[in-house]
């Protein structure tokens, strides 16, 4: 999509994908850009993590994406192939919930430790956004353009 | 515990101890034992831009372990960002990184273009390249200023600062402002240049390219930053690639990785520019390459400043409101720290339904444990200032 190549991947084989990614030699995935997850649940899904990597010998990319259970989501860790892997699975485990099996320290890294809830799930309220619809726009002119 | 047996054998000793100097020789049993010691670094901590704690497990001088804590900035952006239109969107985006504000926008920018197939004019592509290129000089003049502050040495920051004055003052004719632009538009600039631009550039260039010998002499032959930096945080680049750390962190270990001549976005496709790249990637490579990536930076803008087409500054026939169709897109530039990803999903609704910023020191923090591992105490400092990070950048 957009010049990066998109990968869907079952759960149980996520972990085997990214091992060939990273590997082989014509693939050569040996870059982590990010990981991340999208909250599907409104639009009926489930939660889905979101690996991008990209390959610094070959120039290349690719997406590679896993489908977790809406209610209790799981998913296998990288961060022993990329360690970079790391910290970004730890963002995505606080904000989203997404337990991340095997991975070596999860704990919280951006949010306060006593901080209750996962921030990026779509059920999380903002709450300044609910006491004021939108702040900074004149009265009326929403309606008129509507 | 480790450190309670330590403790207990200490106590036993403390009769040899208050012996000492009477005369009897000492019989250690195994050798001289030290006692592992935490140490709490920052969050306030003038090396670290901001507020970045660093957690340090040493061992005498030597650091055994260094946990960075961060998250004392983060100012959940990114769930902001899916509740406001794509402009509301830019004046977020701007913000995570304060001292590459415009370079921030453009990658924004240029994700909802991409997914929305606006085609950009030719003038305002060629003025958004050197806008960006002119904001990473700001950015790199203000750590080649600051860095050597944080080695002890005073006077470089005033020079860095000069050039940065007359920079700010260039960029801020055009757009307005000082720090925060908000220059960019979906579909091309705000405004275009003000009259006399390009005059005035070019005595700028002219002036930051002769003052940059100057501190290059300075700063870089001085016989303490080598003392200080030479070997210090040497980074392998195996382990910058794993690490995903990009811009001068990844290219001074040797590996160049840069987006604007990978995937060349705007005009850097039409532009000539090397890509810098340190051999030993320690901190002294860190700070070359910064220094290179300047030079590289007053290049691109004089091709910008020669090719200049007139024509419009913005795309005709914008939609009134934009609105972000159904599907992704991922859009990575190259920031003054770093590489600088957007991956935008969208749901047809005037706000991105996610929005991920990949930013770079947020990999590029990741790997500090790495870099202080066995480093002494007094090279922390050189150690975190070298790797260049906003902590804006870091929490989002």
């Amino acid at each position: 999509m957009h010049g990066h190549a998109v990968v869907r991947v079952a759960p149980a084989r996520y972990v085997e994908a990214a091992t060939l990614l990273r590997d082989d030699s014509d693939l050569a995935f040996d870059y982590i850009e990010f990981l991340t997850a999208v909250d599907w649940r409104p639009k009926g899904g489930g939660f889905e993590v979101v690996l991008h990597v990209a390959s610094t010998v070959h120039n290349h990319h690719c997406r590679l994406k896993v489908d977790c259970d809406a209610g209790a989501p799981h998913c296998p860790t990288v961060s022993h192939l990329w360690p970079g892997a790391n910290w970004h699975e730890r963002e995505t485990w606080e904000l989203f919930g997404i337990v991340f099996d095997g991975h070596p320290h999860l704990v919280k890294l951006v949010l306060p430790e006593q901080f209750e809830g996962h921030p990026l799930r779509k059920d999380f309220v903002l709450m300044s956004r609910v006491a004021k619809p939108w702040p900074g726009a004149a009265e009326g002119e929403e309606e008129e353009e509507e | 515990m480790d450190t309670e047996r330590e403790r207990a054998l200490f106590s036993s000793q403390s009769e040899a101890w208050m012996l000492r100097g009477g005369g009897i020789d000492l019989v250690v049993d195994d050798g001289l034992r030290t006692e592992e010691m935490l140490l709490n670094i920052g969050p306030q901590h003038p090396s670290t831009h901001g507020v970045l704690r660093v957690v340090l497990e040493l061992d005498g001088e030597r650091i055994v372990r260094a946990e960075p804590v961060i998250g004392y900035m983060h100012r959940a952006a990114e769930k902001l960002a899916e509740f406001r239109d794509p402009l509301q969107v830019m004046v977020l985006m701007n913000r995570h990184d304060w001292i590459s504000a415009f370079n921030n926008e453009i990658g924004w920018v240029l994700a909802v273009e991409t997914m929305l197939g606006i085609e950009v004019p030719e003038r305002a592509q060629w003025i958004r390249t050197m806008l960006a290129e002119w904001n990473r000089i700001l950015n790199h003049l203000m750590f080649c200023g600051s860095y050597p502050l944080e080695l002890g040495a005073m006077t470089p920051v005033f020079y860095a600062f000069r050039e940065r004055e007359m920079i700010q003052a260039l960029l801020e004719s055009t757009t307005g402002a000082r720090m925060h632009h908000s220059f960019a538009r979906i579909g091309g600039l705000k405004d275009d240049l003000p009259r006399g631009f390009v005059r005035q550039s070019r005595e700028v260039l002219a002036w930051v390219r002769a003052k940059m010998g100057e501190f290059e002499d300075l700063v870089m032959g001085n016989e303490i930053i080598h003392a200080r930096t030479r070997n210090v945080g040497v980074l392998p680049p195996g382990v910058a690639v794993a690490y995903g750390c990009s811009g001068p962190v990844l290219q001074a270990s040797g590996v160049p990785m840069d987006p604007r001549r990978d995937e060349p976005y705007l005009k850097y496709g039409e532009v000539e520019f090397d890509v810098p790249v340190g051999t030993n990637g320690d901190s002294y490579d860190r700070l070359w390459v910064l220094v290179q990536r300047i030079y590289e930076s007053c290049r691109i803008i004089e091709q910008c400043l020669d090719k200049l087409p007139p024509g419009p500054f913005v795309a005709p026939k914008l939609p009134k409101k934009i609105k972000i169709p159904a599907g992704e897109v991922y859009v990575r530039t190259e920031n003054p720290l770093g590489l600088m990803g957007y991956y935008v999903v969208g749901d047809g609704g005037e706000a991105p339904y996610r929005l991920k910023m990949r930013t770079a020191s947020f990999s590029n923090v990741s790997v500090i444990p790495e870099l202080l591992r066995g480093a002494l105490v007094p090279d922390l400092v050189s150690v975190l200032g070298s790797v260049f990070f906003v902590v804006g950048d870091v929490d989002r």
